[in-house]
């Protein structure tokens, strides 16, 4: 298993070298001038150059993309010529509070996903079984960004049960409950898409397994309904986690809307930001990051399938 | 016998009179204390963007600016506060209570304000600014901090100040190589000039004032949450006189909407920037009510006056009469704005409310093509930001220049690479763009010299002409303006200046922005004419 992970974990590196090079040349590329941020109207050019060159951004582009490797294999991310706090505090501040948010969307989405696939498989032959599939087809039909502003209206300005926006209070107390007021509807907005989606495979993954034979065979030994399912969900639970991992991803999409309707301080704010202005160091380490959770998830759920399902090994 | 139950029963009556009129008058004071100002209130404003730094040395664009205004004071000031029209703004003292300027423009003596503090205690005086001076301007300084030199780089400071020392404990005295009437203009306006405590830089570097930013201002800094919020506590030793609230926090809230929705659910007290659409549903609340004013921004285009239909003088103008300002006010401001005259706003020193504004004419426009050789229409091609309002703006603009036969195609891109790709290096030659559009404004009037002078304003001098007007006129007129020791003659010559590029039609101009606040029943507030808003007269009523 540790060789397997080993190779799986090097196999990425070349991914992870090829987006950093083309992050780099997309950004020599694209119009727009960070220093442009940075000085006022009537600048003089030589003092233009002068900034140009404390940032770090004249020079050669092949011996700049080197220096920038070193500097963030050995963690410096650079400094943000916006702000000019380190790129990594910008960095990981973000990506800690997206994180979060991501995380909380895809335990509701795999949790609700899960037991209404569920629901779906075991009664897939009443009524009650196509009304939840219309509800989550029809919620899979819904742009997040207006799910995310309806579920503000109603909950915080109309019912005003929740807050509007934000990660907590900023004056006054914050414990565990306060902080899960301010996570529940952004959570919620995340969770829509991929909870439609792990209920939709989750219920094809059931019906796919009711219809085998060792169902059967459980069943003719007299095995009560409740102890097969038990059984189902066993060996569905290979195809679940796949699911799941494979949403997580596009929960961290997700979040991005989901944050700019509810004020939440995450990576989806400050690159769009880094962008605006420019700002490079930030751009290409968020780039990189991202890149390296992307095939990140995809690497721990190739891991969690196989000690799930040790017959992944053969493929 | 009887006489005594009756003076009872009088006692007992009036007893009961002036109880029920206490009674009465305490019922009824809640009622009158509704005009009264909560003073340890705390007001919450949504805010749209958390400011990358607190650091005013080097708030270069003005969005940087929002909540150094609050904590930081300059040395000169303008009449904004209680100033709903901003049309007779002034320059006004602040650090500095007194200036003279002689030797034709070129030395100016300030006397500094006395027992006025830092927040963090120690002594505002001649020493500190002699200290703030250096940290921009001299490279042979401990402190000397190279963005805030960098942000202060407009009209090439460090070549115009020839020097700077102290004559007093609380006298300060700069001398100039050449006379720079904007100077009061800039120490008033530009952030990057305002005063920062020395311990504290001392103390903390350069680069910690972010974190530690202390002034002299109305507010001081308490805390800032990244991305969600900045904190403020009242200054109560603030040398303009305390603020009306205790507690100000700047909610950062970036949807447009998310402001307008928190400012209903009662999460703030004010929404800073809510469009006109999100607040058409307001208008049967009695809990919020929008409150608009002059903004100094105009949306306007620079046109290429070097090449294309535009080099021709009668086609400029054409375009110009052919606008109807009245209708873009209508369809895209509810009618609440005012159409431009020229590059000056309400908000600005040079402002001249007399100037009539653009006048609308098709039918003179369709006979000055017609001169110019363009019966027949002619097509042309702008370049604009997505930024709010310019896609409706020049959509009525389309329509109204196609009225006259011309066709206008507009591209619309973020102006970030707009600015870096359209803007600063000017229309290119042969480009086949024939104008740029960006709604432009200041608080410094100097500024005009760098949208439209040959000497500050070409790309090439690191200004703001794209269009490469040039009219040794107006360029006169700006010298002029500049070399002038008083503010009177500074704002009559670029009132002349202004009045030469609306003759010139240098610019497509259309109308002037709004400011526009969404503000809960019981706040009082009054924005002032300025690009960015102070919280300092806001108060919140009992």
């Amino acid at each position: 298993v540790l060789s397997f992970a080993a190779k799986r974990i090097l196999s990425i590196l070349p991914i992870l070298v090829g987006v950093s090079v083309v992050t780099f040349a997309l950004l020599l590329v694209i119009p727009g001038d960070p220093v442009d941020s940075l000085l006022p109207p009537g600048t003089p050019p030589e003092v233009r150059q002068e900034l140009r060159k404390e940032l770090d951004l004249d020079g050669r582009a092949d011996e700049r993309y080197v220096a920038w490797v070193t500097h963030v294999v050995q963690g410096d991310f650079g400094t943000s010529t916006e702000s000019g706090e380190s790129a990594g505090t910008v960095l990981f501040r973000a990506l800690g509070n997206t994180a979060i948010l991501a995380l909380a969307g895809i335990l509701v989405a795999a949790l609700l996903g899960v037991a209404a696939g569920m629901a779906m498989a075991w009664w897939s032959d009443r009524a009650f079984s196509k009304v939840i599939n219309l509800a989550v087809i029809g919620n899979a039909s819904i742009p997040q960004f207006w799910l995310g502003l309806l579920l503000l209206y109603v909950f915080a300005v109309q019912l005003r049960l929740l807050p509007i926006g934000g990660m907590g209070p900023i004056v006054g107390e914050s414990n565990l409950a306060t902080r899960l007021e301010y996570l529940l509807l952004p959570a919620v907005t995340v969770a829509a898409l991929p909870f439609a989606l792990i209920a939709r495979l989750t219920r094809a993954l059931f019906l796919e397994l009711k219809s085998q034979e060792f169902v059967l065979a459980l069943r003719t030994r007299g095995y009560s309904t409740f102890r097969i399912w038990r059984h189902l969900l066993r060996n569905a639970a290979p195809g679940i986690v796949n699911i799941v991992g494979l949403q997580a991803g596009y929960a961290l999409l997700g979040t991005l809307f989901a944050e700019i309707v509810f004020s939440w301080p995450g990576m989806g704010t400050a690159i769009q930001r880094a962008i605006d202005a420019r700002d490079y160091p930030v751009i290409q380490g968020f780039v990189l990051v991202s890149g390296v959770i992307f095939t990140g998830i995809t690497v721990v759920v190739d891991l969690a399938m196989r000690s799930l399902d040790p017959r992944t090994e053969a493929a | 016998v009887n006489r005594l139950p009756r003076a009872l029963g009088v006692l007992l009556v009036t007893g009961v009179v002036v109880a029920l009129a206490v009674v009465s008058a305490a019922s009824s004071a809640p009622a009158r204390s509704a005009a009264t100002v909560d003073p340890n209130a705390t007001l919450t404003v949504a805010f749209p963007s958390d400011p990358v730094t607190r650091d005013p040395r080097i708030t270069v664009a003005t969005a940087h600016r929002d909540v150094v205004v609050q904590i930081f004071d300059g040395l000169v000031s303008k009449n904004w506060f209680g100033n709903r029209t901003g049309d007779n703004l002034k320059v006004v003292p602040a650090l500095a209570t007194s200036w003279t300027i002689t030797n034709s423009g070129k030395v100016y003596t300030f006397q500094l304000r006395k027992g006025v503090r830092f927040h963090d205690g120690t002594p505002f005086n001649a020493a500190a600014v002699v200290f703030n001076f250096r940290t921009w301007l001299d490279r042979g300084f401990e402190f000397y901090y190279p963005r805030a030199a960098a942000a202060n780089a407009a009209f090439n400071a460090r070549s115009l100040i020839r020097n700077f020392r102290a004559t007093g404990p609380y006298t300060f005295k700069v001398t100039l190589n050449r006379p720079f009437a904007g100077l009061l203009d800039r120490l008033a306006a530009a952030s990057t000039t305002f005063m920062v405590s020395p311990a504290a830089i001392r103390q903390y570097g350069n680069t910690g004032i972010d974190a530690h930013p202390i002034g002299t201002g109305p507010f001081r800094f308490t805390s800032h949450n990244a991305g969600q919020a900045v904190v403020l506590t009242r200054n109560d030793r603030y040398f303009r006189g305390r603020a009306k609230v205790k507690t100000l926090v700047l909610r950062v809230i970036t949807d447009e909407n998310a402001r307008a929705a928190a400012l209903q659910a009662g999460q703030v007290q004010i929404a800073q920037g809510v469009g006109l659409r999100a607040a058409r549903g307001w208008a049967g609340r009695s809990d919020v009510k929008l409150i608009l004013g002059p903004r100094p921004l105009t949306y306007m285009c620079w046109l290429n006056v070097r090449e294309g239909p535009l080099a021709k003088k009668g086609v400029r103008e054409a375009i110009n009469l052919a606008v109807n300002r009245q209708q873009i006010n209508q369809l895209v401001f509810d009618g609440k704005t005012k159409a431009a005259s020229g590059f000056f706003t309400p908000g600005m020193l040079s402002f001249d409310p007399k100037l009539p504004a653009l006048g609308y004419n098709p039918t003179r426009a369709r006979q000055l093509l017609a001169q110019a050789g363009y019966a027949n229409g002619l097509n042309l091609k702008f370049e604009a930001t997505t930024n709010s309002n310019e896609q409706e703006i020049y959509t009525v603009v389309q329509q109204n220049l196609k009225a006259i036969g011309v066709n206008l195609s507009v591209s619309y891109t973020t102006v970030g690479s707009f600015l870096s790709t359209q803007f600063l290096p000017g229309i290119k030659p042969g480009s086949g763009t024939d104008g740029v559009c960006l709604g432009s404004g200041a608080e410094e009037d100097s500024l005009f010299s760098l949208y439209t002078t040959k000497t500050y304003g070409w790309p090439e001098a690191g200004g703001y002409n794209p269009g490469r007007y040039h009219s040794a006129k107006l360029d006169g007129f700006v010298e002029k303006a500049f070399a002038s020791s008083s503010e009177a003659g500074y704002v009559s010559n670029l009132r002349k200046a202004n009045e030469q590029l609306v003759r010139d039609y240098a610019l497509l101009w259309t109308v002037r922005d709004l400011n526009v606040y969404g503000v809960a029943a019981n706040v009082s507030f009054t924005p002032a004419v300025r690009l960015r808003p102070s919280y300092y007269t806001a108060a919140v009523l009992k």
